[in-house]
């Protein structure tokens, strides 16, 4: 069937992860309140969870489509946490790491950047030798035996996990704790040296896939049945561009507003929320 | 005991030629502003140099199958024009300005690093005199300003050009970097107290972020610089496809490092156009923010986008597919600028002085150039057009219609600032006209001889149609542009020679280094005006309409 | 922050980095991204190069130990933890010039294959490094001795920074050049 119609099929769609989302964004909205351009944030946020968890994308998975795999990775782990860090109200910002100890900072800085970029390494790791298990075909030179623990892994238990890594990632950027914060400059280069990182693995994916033998002995394999036709080298590419592509786009049109808003600014905002919440306890 | 020395007196000049020992102080000075006087005037050298490399050039170009010039001597000579163009003028000319007035507008009293900025210009000085000793140890680097394996490989180029070529480019390399590493510290940490880092003038600002960017691209480059010398003087096999090296890689690393280098040399020069517009429309910018954002977004995409140079070499099309909407998107920032000075232009009251005709000529000309460069993002149309004359029309159009006409705003704008001597209008009128006819004479019908099929670096062609009255035309270009520099030349000797007469803000200016006498005196400021907005010095003179108060 | 030393150390490593990353680029591309098999590694002595590599963690150790006594004016004990640290990265040097003899021997050098150029260069590289770190290391170790103490003082902070970026440079060449073919 064409991708048109493995689409539009109900049945690859699922109303369970539908369901849930729907909850979570209801409570969201009742019991955070948030302003309008919050709610259209966390309604992307959720959006883009279900389509990474529940729509026919997850089905594809089962024809060995490494680039499949790499979109829900990024999504989850880069695109998500941004668009709920940015639906999250500015007063249940500054409750966030309240408690944490200041002289911190630092090293919790430097903690989180290491547990977010070695998370998509590691995650990347992983989901190609489960696919590589699965398929039977070398991934990025992984070669993985069919039945390692590793196929026993649920793939969604794997993206939720990247999920809260991503979410804690950001937290030293969207927080409203001045304890924490990153100034501006050190928010871009905290998240200019985490696409650096990740754009050395998008590289090694995408330009080692002209060489991998493999790919002249086996170029139909993922095209039985498969309704995203793709030869193995094309898949792999493609994976290996949308690794950090996009997710350095984003993260550059992150830093882009971090930038305008210091340059107008409105540092005020910040000092204002904290001597309230001060005068208020 | 401290390890720092004490400037004796507050109101000591600058050493000048006349003085006694006036011109040894030069070779040993640590002073911000001698440096940047040298700097200019090693870009000057270099940029006649390489403008006669070009005359050459245009020349044996003129008539079809022109035996003028024999082939490996024209491969000599664009590869030296390239190379001493980008490496030791337009580079020179930008970090000069920036050496020499980084430090004033921030209301510092020198750089952070003194030796080390002194350091990082005799080295530049080494690097550029190495490249031209090749030409009388057995030739030129013959390959090239990209210096493309495996012809720049001991079997393909047999003198030893592209050894020089190698060294010399390490050794300005490391110029660079020290300069980067300076502008980046003073920035930092030698900021009048009350100037906050959002309230920075612009050509701080830029040169700010540039001093990262060669920071980050200028080691890509060494690293392949390094494994070519490798190869040549010690037999290794990096880059030879024969011997299962990769060819490809060379260009990769190459171009990773080539298209930061090409915002290096145009950011520099947005920072100058970004001063001298506001100051002649008598307008503050309009969308600082915007301006000084859309640089840092330039600055971090500009290390994914080096895919484009090489879409002629076979990668397959999901390669092609990212890394040419990559550049579309790159496009964007750039844009926002020209859309955000043209806006400082509108209901300004604008003199038209030398400085602003050739900013206002920039924003129509590199706007061409950028519109020439979007139009490679596509990649059909990249495939047609690569290495023919469009590339060329296109890379003089962002780096002389850009980079250099900034180049020349900013210095008929700063002459009197750092000399105390006013250039001479009229002259400067005739030089800009001249050689903005002559440049777009030269350069806008290259861009039909590119779709035309003419390729690049060719010693001479056969007669297609309309080739050789192209051809001749830009050659016409080419002889009004050397009148023009010529005329410049002039003006600047002529100038010179004048006795010192400009006050310290001849053109009542904005930023802080109009608030020195011209020129400033060897210690900048003994005392500083109140920085309370990014133009300190419309505050002052214009107490009843101050700008917001920003710290 | 506004030591100035500092910060421009921070950014030289940081510019040094990238340098590091493109040849660590072109080993890993020569010995996975092409047809060929790597020459090389089967006649690398990873243990031993790993007890070479500890020497330099540990050298990386005593010089925090000695920034410490030196800041806190135990100058005796300064110029003791320093001089093992010179020590160490002087034990780390030997054995990789004691790799490149015995790999001469085998007749693998840089010219023989493209793993040979990129190992020696890679490695190589990453040796010159410590050469530097080494002098500076020294001349802070003189400098404690005579009238210009105050020099060792101002220079500790950066040397310091620049030898903890070259241990973990030589962590990650480790990796890739001796323990990857063995995985």
């Amino acid at each position: 069937m064409s991708l048109k119609d493995y689409f539009l099929i109900s049945e690859n769609w699922s109303l369970a992860w539908a369901i849930v989302l729907i909850i979570l964004f209801v409570g969201y909205v009742i019991g955070l309140r948030p302003g309008f351009k919050k709610q259209l944030f966390m309604l992307g946020a959720c959006t883009l969870t279900y389509l990474t968890l529940g729509s026919p994308l997850q089905g594809l998975l089962n024809f060995g489509l490494h680039s499949v795999v790499m979109l829900q990775q990024v999504v989850i782990l880069m695109v998500v946490p941004l668009f709920i860090w940015a639906g999250i109200p500015s007063k249940n910002c500054l409750k966030i790491g309240r408690k944490l100890p200041p002289q911190y900072k630092n090293a919790l800085v430097i903690t989180i950047w290491f547990i977010g970029t070695l998370s998509m390494w590691i995650a990347h790791f992983m989901s190609a030798a489960s696919l590589s298990a699965r398929s039977g075909l070398a991934i990025c030179g992984i070669v993985m035996a069919p039945n390692t623990w590793l196929t026993k892994i649920p793939n969604t238990l794997l993206l939720l996990v990247l999920l809260g890594i991503g979410i804690l990632f950001l937290f030293p950027v969207f927080t409203k704790n001045i304890n924490f914060k990153l100034k501006p400059l050190n928010a871009v280069i905290y998240l200019f040296t985490a696409c650096v990182s990740c754009s050395l693995l998008g590289l090694w994916v995408a330009f080692s896939a002209a060489s991998t033998v493999v790919t002249e002995v086996a170029p139909l394999l993922t095209t039985l049945r498969n309704p995203l036709p793709l030869s193995l080298k094309t898949d792999q590419e493609l994976a290996g561009m949308i690794m950090w592509v996009p997710g350095c786009v984003l993260y550059v049109a992150t830093s882009a507003h971090i930038a305008l808003k210091w340059l107008e600014g409105e540092k005020q905002t910040d000092l204002n929320i904290i001597t309230h919440q001060k005068e208020s306890h | 005991m401290s390890i720092h020395l004490k400037i004796s007196h507050p109101d000591k000049k600058l050493p000048s030629l006349k003085t006694d020992r006036g011109r040894l102080t030069w070779f040993s000075t640590v002073d911000h502003k001698q440096i940047g006087i040298m700097y200019l005037w090693l870009a000057l050298f270099f940029f006649i140099i390489g403008g006669l490399e070009a005359m050459v050039m245009r020349i044996q170009l003129t008539v079809p199958e022109s035996s003028l010039v024999a082939p490996e001597v024209y491969n000599q000579i664009f590869t030296m024009h390239g190379t001493t163009m980008i490496f030791l003028a337009l580079m020179p000319v930008l970090l000069g300005l920036g050496v020499y007035f980084i430090p004033l507008m921030i209301g510092a009293n020198e750089m952070a690093f003194p030796r080390l900025n002194a350091f990082s210009f005799w080295i530049t000085c080494l690097g550029g005199i190495l490249l031209y000793v090749s030409f009388f140890t057995g030739g030129a680097p013959a390959a090239g300003w990209f210096s493309y394996a495996p012809l720049s490989e001991n079997q393909y180029s047999l003198t030893q050009g592209v050894d020089y070529y190698v060294i010399g480019l390490i050794l300005t390399g490391m110029g660079s970097l020290g300069t980067a590493l300076n502008f980046a510290v003073t920035v930092l940490t030698m900021r009048v107290k009350q100037m906050k880092l959002n309230m920075l003038p612009l050509f701080v600002w830029m040169s700010f972020i540039n001093a990262f960017l060669i920071l980050g691209a200028f080691p890509l480059l060494n690293a392949g610089l390094v494994m070519l010398l490798i190869d040549r003087q010690l037999d290794a096999l990096f880059f030879l496809p024969s011997s299962g090296g990769s060819a490809i890689l060379w260009q990769h690393f190459f171009w990773s490092f080539g298209h930061p280098e090409v915002y290096i040399l145009i950011l520099p020069a947005f920072g100058i156009i970004s001063e001298v517009i506001p100051v002649y429309a008598r307008k503050p910018i309009f969308g600082y923010s915007f301006i000084a954002a859309s640089t840092v977004v330039i600055a971090l995409l500009s290390f994914g986008v080096w895919g484009h140079h090489m879409f002629a070499v076979g990668m397959s099309n999901t390669l092609n597919g990212f890394f040419s909407a990559a550049s579309f998107l790159i496009a964007i920032p750039t844009g926002i600028k020209v859309v955000n000075w043209i806006g400082t232009l509108y209901k300004g009251s604008i003199r038209f002085t030398t400085s602003m005709l050739f900013a206002l000529l920039f924003l129509l000309n590199f706007t061409i150039g950028g519109l020439s460069g979007v139009s490679f993002a596509i990649v059909p149309v990249d495939w047609q057009l690569t290495d023919t004359y469009y590339v060329v029309a296109h890379l003089h159009y962002v780096f002389l219609g850009g980079t250099a006409f900034a180049a020349f705003a900013g210095i008929y704008y700063w002459f009197p600032k750092i000399t105390g001597k006013l250039l001479s209008e009229k002259l400067g009128k005739w030089h800009c006209w001249l050689f903005v006819t002559g440049f777009n004479m030269t350069f806008l019908l290259q861009h039909v001889l590119g779709m035309l099929g003419m390729p690049r670096r060719v010693y001479t062609y056969f007669d297609y149609p309309y080739w050789a009255i192209l051809n001749a035309i830009s050659t016409i270009g080419a002889v009004i542009m050397f009148i023009a520099i010529g005329i410049f030349l002039w003006n600047i000797y002529a100038t010179l020679k004048k006795a010192p007469s400009s006050e310290s803000n001849p053109w009542q200016a904005h930023t802080l280094e109009w608030a020195t006498p011209s020129p400033p005196n060897l210690k900048n400021f003994d005392v500083l005006p109140p920085v309370h907005s990014r133009r300190p010095l419309w505050d002052l003179n214009n107490p009843s309409k101050k700008d917001k108060k920003l710290n | 922050m506004k030591d100035k030393g500092k910060l421009l150390v921070f950014f030289l490593i940081g510019s040094e980095a990238f340098f590091f990353i493109a040849l660590i680029i072109a080993y890993v591309y020569y010995r996975n991204f092409t047809q060929a098999t790597d020459t090389v590694a089967h006649h690398l002595n990873v243990p031993r190069a790993a007890v070479f590599t500890c020497c330099l963690i540990l050298s990386s150790f005593t010089l925090i130990a000695s920034k410490k006594q030196l800041f806190k004016s135990n100058l005796k004990k300064f110029k003791v933890l320093i001089a093992i640290t010179i020590l160490l990265a002087v034990v780390f040097m030997a054995g990789q010039i004691y790799e490149y003899i015995e790999l001469y021997h085998k007749q693998i050098t840089i010219s023989k294959d493209v793993f040979g150029s990129s190992f020696f260069t890679l490695t190589g590289f990453h040796s010159l490094h410590v050469l530097i770190g080494l002098i500076a290391l020294s001349l802070l170790f003189a400098f404690s001795f005579g009238n210009f103490k105050i020099l060792a003082f101002a220079g500790i902070n950066g040397v310091e920074i620049y030898w903890h970026f070259v241990d973990i440079v030589w962590l990650f060449v480790f990796f890739f050049v001796y323990i990857k073919p063995i995985l």
